[in-house]
């Protein structure tokens, strides 16, 4: 909300520098800034009289005038076309400086010395209005400081409420903070004491109303007011509008708007003429149609609150009036409506409609149902004064009387609560201050009722945060608490993720954070079909529209795009949840993914699959490590086979006979859809699985007694054998095999077409006994004969 | 052949060898050991002559020729030590070796800055004794707002904007508080929690991103005061940014947390001195605090009356693009390797 200084100031004397008002209203929750600072901004702009206007001897566009500023005619070019004698204007003399930036010299233009320039609204910062020069009220004398006569040397701040405090949502919501923090009196501006005295007539002559949704609408009043002739406002009115970011309309609009921003209390004007009979406060009927002010037409829902005529509706309540009862430029009479409408009531009318107002806004967030009454004075005694309006009769429907409830304080809670000192005088005091009326009871206990304008004070915590507002947050001492105990059983899958994600970056993978929504024609090009995806109702980008199934998505996207940029090889991985809908909800799983691209292998040309090797063995380590279980590699069944990875390279990934993933090479037609053209290979493992098999603490083995010994062989086997039967064949021999280790694997010539050799080396050890070179012989010996029996293996010669 | 007296020529080949020079090199020592151990040479040839030796002088004469051979082979064994350790250290001390060829060792990846900034605010409370706890990042309104007092229809809501989901009757958590609630119901008090996690709202510029990390805390127990939020907070920033950061509370709004705070730390680019980031007034806007709402407690079947405590979340990306002096959000999640990389 923009704040005006002079406005301020107009309701409260604080004797505060703008700095320190911003940095104490900041301490008081309302957090402030100064957006704009006049001060001084219009020294040597001073009020003229143009005496007369004729031609530039050198230019057609422009004019030579003589201005009166006050002491020697001065002889000023002006190229404005309004420019005319006998006008009052705003002249900067040289020497002024101007909002803009503007330094006003003595210069010559196309010829003739200009001494000083006839200022345009925007030149003096006001308004945008620039196609002709400001023409002020000719009661102004020349020569006097425009400054003090329009008030421009205001300080705008920014004040950043919180949806709590609606209250402030008006010049004396904010004079009355000010009030509290500073002791300081709010007194009444000089506007209402002009404001006729005794109270209006009780009723409307002719003028019926009813409320019949009191729920939607606790509080309504109407105000006639009769012979306004519609003129644009007085310039000191236009500039507070303006300079709190309202435009100005004309006489009546602004008087409305004015006082809402003044009191928070949001009015609207009827023109009278287009009521006919009572003016009725209804829910809408469904379907009915509706046209607000700006011309669009809506169909409400059944029990939307109406401000309706006999007839039809007049206006949205609390959010927007209709097109058919607006004041226009020939209005003459007004019913002035000022309400409480129900916050809630309003807010579900505002979304459901897509249409949000300042009216609505101040609303929902709780107007003040005993400041109605003031807001409709101000803005009656301001149509009185700006535009020749009588006051007439005034309706007053306020069949739910809106009343704050007693809350109790229990003695001594406060301080507990904050952790300070504080006797019940200081508490009586600081909600005194804040408008709160207070009864101290025999036991201790404060009963403290709120003003009317505070609806967020519901209970004791309430109480409490008020004091502590007062009683200033810097003001409570530091201490630490004493931590209760946990378990740190409870924190497993936070502790595992960070496990994990640290043994990928030691084997080289960089950790990528994708967003959790995804496009689905990246998961449909992929053939993702685990699970069905939660889509989302409204997103960021249209693109963007479900959930992820998958990291591995992301992860290519994220692939490409570095490819893209012009890195070569690139090892990726991210954590994190994926989604499914499951049984009619939402299901998510924790997983790590991870992903490189091949070297520069050829697509469709390894036959090694170096890399697809390279990364099985950082995924065992990362199990091993993580989970305390050599994990499992199983081949997956036809059905459960990713279709974005090749039919043959890819496995499952196995603890103790659960998968818990998969990995395997990206298929090419895949990789080309993300417009990646080398070879990748990815693994996805749930860590959700991964924790669930994590293996007890090892128990110590003791080392063995007698040493073992080493052999290695070496088998030639046809190409298309699977090294990983024949290691289980040769493990399988003889229990003395402890391990058998492939280094090398040849299908070169010279192993003849067709063929191919494994060399393994074999350790063997015996748990009773010192092993000699017979046994390493006798078991080299079965090993052999079962790999031929088996896999037609023979040994390399 | 044989000598007149064969003692006489052993005194004579011992006073010969015990003054023998010490060998410089292997060229000298190989000479010594030909001359003197040699088939030919002076020892060899003076124990064959031994069998001519009179029986009267045979001891005397074995002495000698022991103590002769003793000496000769005493001295080239040292030599032979000498001369391979004067050998060793001149390769060495001349070798050339290029000891600038980078490092073998696959290189390492690096965890992502919200990650690693993540882990470090989450280690600073674990060390405090808060324990890590994580919830659903696909919330229920229930969880995500009303157990955290925010009823349907409040203004409040239009501080987060929400992601709704299609067919199920949950939205994109819009911050990690919901943990609060499930952590209570799950554990009961008292308990103190700190709940990393990714966070949603419809929302993007330099400045918000749809999708970002929070770190939710709090301690539930008998006697918390709003003093100790001000204390442990004080007490993280002194870890996070050195002991000289301080803290400043101002009363703010979020309806789970009454009274509630906005909670600056003084600037840790200019030393609070004022700078472009903190826009001149030396403080930096890091997180929001207060104490947990007695409805909050209620919703999650806590006794307001028995319990109170405290409760902050601050934005993971916000510290991170301070620390890291990263001026656009989105940065975060371009995962660009020219980024990652400085990590």
């Amino acid at each position: 909300m923009r704040l005006s200084l002079l406005w301020l100031n107009e309701w409260i004397d604080h004797g505060l520098a703008p700095d320190k008002l911003a940095e104490k209203l900041t301490s008081l929750g309302l957090e402030t800034k100064i957006t704009e600072d006049r001060r001084g901004a219009f020294n040597n702009v001073v009020v003229g009289k143009v005496l007369s206007v004729g031609p530039h001897p050198n230019a057609d566009a422009i004019r030579l005038t003589t201005v009166n500023a006050g002491a020697e005619p001065l002889t000023i070019v002006c190229g404005a076309p309004n420019v005319a004698a006998g006008q009052t204007v705003a002249v900067a003399l040289v020497g002024a400086s101007l909002p803009n930036g503007m330094k006003m010299e003595k210069r010559k233009i196309r010829g003739v010395e200009s001494s000083g320039m006839i200022c345009s609204e925007a030149e003096l910062g006001i308004s945008a209005e620039s196609s002709g020069i400001m023409v002020l009220d000719d009661a102004f004398d020349a020569g006097a400081a425009l400054s003090s006569l329009l008030e421009l040397e205001d300080v705008m701040f920014e004040v950043d409420l919180t949806p709590n405090r609606g209250d402030c949502l008006g010049v004396v919501g904010v004079a009355r903070e000010v009030a509290a923090i500073t002791g300081a009196k709010p007194k009444v501006p000089p506007l209402l004491f002009r404001v006729p005295s005794p109270a209006p007539a009780s009723g409307i002559s002719g003028l019926g109303v009813e409320v019949k949704d009191a729920e939607a609408c606790p509080r309504y009043t109407a105000l006639e007011i009769s012979g306004v002739r519609v003129a644009p406002s007085p310039f000191k009115i236009r500039r507070r509008l303006l300079a709190c970011g309202i435009r100005p309309i004309n006489n009546v609009v602004d008087a409305t708007n004015y006082a809402m921003l003044e009191t928070g209390n949001p009015l609207h004007a009827f023109d009278r003429r287009f009521i006919k009979g009572s003016i009725v406060v209804r829910g809408a009927r469904a379907g009915e149609e509706f046209t607000t002010l700006d011309g669009k037409t809506f169909r409400l829902e059944a029990g939307m609150p109406l401000i309706a005529d006999s007839e039809k509706g007049l206006a949205l309540a609390g959010v927007m009036g209709g097109l058919n009862s607006g004041v226009l430029p020939d209005t003459t009479d007004i019913i002035l409506e000022a309400a409480y409408f129900d916050p809630v009531i309003t807010r579900r009318t505002s979304k459901k409609l897509g249409l949000g107002t300042e009216s609505s806004y101040r609303f929902e967030r709780g107007v003040d149902p005993e400041g109605v009454k003031l807001a409709s004075m101000i803005a009656a005694r301001m149509m009185t004064e700006n535009a020749g309006g009588k006051q007439g009769g005034f309706v007053d429907a306020y069949p739910k009387k809106i009343q704050p409830p007693p809350i109790k304080l229990r003695s001594g809670k406060a301080g507990k609560i904050l952790g300070v000192e504080l006797n019940p005088g200081r508490e009586l005091d600081y909600l005194t201050l804040l408008g709160f009326k207070c009864d101290y009871g025999a036991d201790g206990v404060i009963t403290a009722t709120a003003p009317s304008h505070r609806h967020d004070i519901k209970g004791e915590i309430d109480l409490i945060e008020e004091i502590a507002r007062l009683h200033g947050f810097e003001n409570i001492p530091e201490t630490l608490p004493r931590l209760p105990q946990h378990d740190s059983s409870r924190e497993g899958r936070y502790a595992k993720r960070r496990e994990v994600n640290r043994l990928l970056v030691a084997s080289g993978f960089f950790e990528a954070v994708n967003y959790s929504f995804i496009n689905p024609d990246w998961r449909r090009n992929l053939g993702l079909v685990a699970g069905e995806p939660v889509q989302m109702e409204n997103r960021i980008n249209a693109e963007l529209s479900e959930l992820r199934t998958s990291l591995v998505p992301g992860l290519l996207k994220t692939l490409s795009f570095n490819l893209r940029q012009g890195e070569e090889k690139l090892s990726l991985f991210e954590t994190g949840s994926v989604f499914r809908m499951a049984g009619g909800d939402s299901a998510e799983e924790f997983m790590t993914a991870g992903m490189m691209t091949c070297g520069d292998e050829e697509i469709f040309s390894s036959k090694l699959g170096r890399d697809f090797h390279r990364l099985k063995g950082v995924v065992a380590n990362v199990v091993r490590a993580a989970a305390r279980v050599e994990p499992e590699f199983p081949f997956l069944p036809g059905d459960a086979k990713k279709k974005f990875l090749y039919g043959h390279r890819q496995v499952g990934i196995s603890v103790r006979g659960t998968q818990i993933g998969y990995m395997g090479q990206v298929h090419p037609l895949s990789a080309d859809y993300f417009d990646v053209h080398l070879g990748v290979v990815c693994f996805e493992l749930s860590l959700d699985a991964l924790l669930a098999s994590v293996g007890k603490a090892p128990k110590a083995r003791p080392i063995p007694r007698f040493p073992g010994i080493k052999r290695d062989v070496a088998l030639v086997v046809s190409e298309h054998s699977e090294a990983g039967g024949i290691i289980e064949t040769m493990l399988g021999a003889d229990a003395r095999i402890r391990q058998c280790r492939l280094f090398d694997l040849y299908n070169g010539p010279q192993v003849g077409a067709g063929l191919k050799s494994l060399a393994f080396r074999l350790f063997f050890m015996d748990a009773e006994r010192t092993m000699t070179d017979k046994d390493g012989d006798d078991i080299i010996a079965s090993i052999l004969k079962l790999a031929k029996e088996k896999h037609g293996a023979v040994l390399r010669g | 052949m044989a000598a007149e007296n064969p003692v006489e020529r052993l005194l004579s080949l011992k006073g010969e060898v015990s003054s023998l020079p010490f060998p410089a090199d292997e060229k000298e020592l190989d000479a010594l050991r030909v001359k003197y151990l040699g088939k030919k040479g002076a020892v060899s040839v003076v124990s064959q002559e031994m069998r001519h030796v009179p029986a009267a002088q045979k001891p005397e004469a074995g002495r000698l020729l022991q103590e002769i051979r003793t000496a000769v082979e005493g001295l080239v064994e040292r030599a032979e030590t000498e001369i391979k350790r004067n050998r060793v250290l001149r390769e060495i001390e001349n070798e050339f070796f290029d000891a600038t060829l980078p490092g073998t060792a696959p290189e390492f990846g690096s965890a992502h800055p919200i990650s690693a900034v993540m882990d470090e605010i989450v280690d600073i409370f674990s060390g405090m004794g808060f324990q890590v706890e994580e919830g659903p990042e696909t919330e229920s309104d229930l969880y995500n707002f009303e157990k955290l007092n925010f009823p349907p229809e409040h203004p409040a809501r239009d501080m987060q904007d929400t992601f709704r989901l299609t067919g199920v009757d949950k939205i994109l958590r819009t911050h990690t508080s919901p943990v609060q609630i499930r952590a209570m119901e799950k554990y009961g008090a008292p308990l103190a929690v700190i709940a990393p996690g990714k966070v949603y709202r419809c929302d993007a510029d330099v400045t918000h991103s749809p999708m970002f990390h929070q770190i939710e805390g709090f301690v539930i127990d008998k006697d918390i005061t709003m003093g100790d939020l001000k204390g442990t907070l004080q007490a993280f920033v002194r870890r996070f940014y050195g002991q000289d950061a301080k803290i400043r509370f101002r009363p703010s709004f979020f309806p789970f947390v009454e009274p509630g705070a906005e909670v600056d730390v003084s600037c840790v680019l200019c030393g609070a001195k004022g700078c472009r980031v903190c826009k001149n007034s030396g403080w930096l806007e890091i997180l929001g605090a207060g104490m947990v709402h007695p409805n909050v407690l209620s919703a999650a079947g806590v006794d307001p009356n028995a319990w109170g405590g405290f409760a902050f979340g601050l934005g993971i990306e916000r510290l991170a693009m301070l620390k890291y002096g990263v001026d656009d959000i989105r940065l975060f999640f371009e995962n660009d390797m020219r980024f990652l990389r400085q990590f």
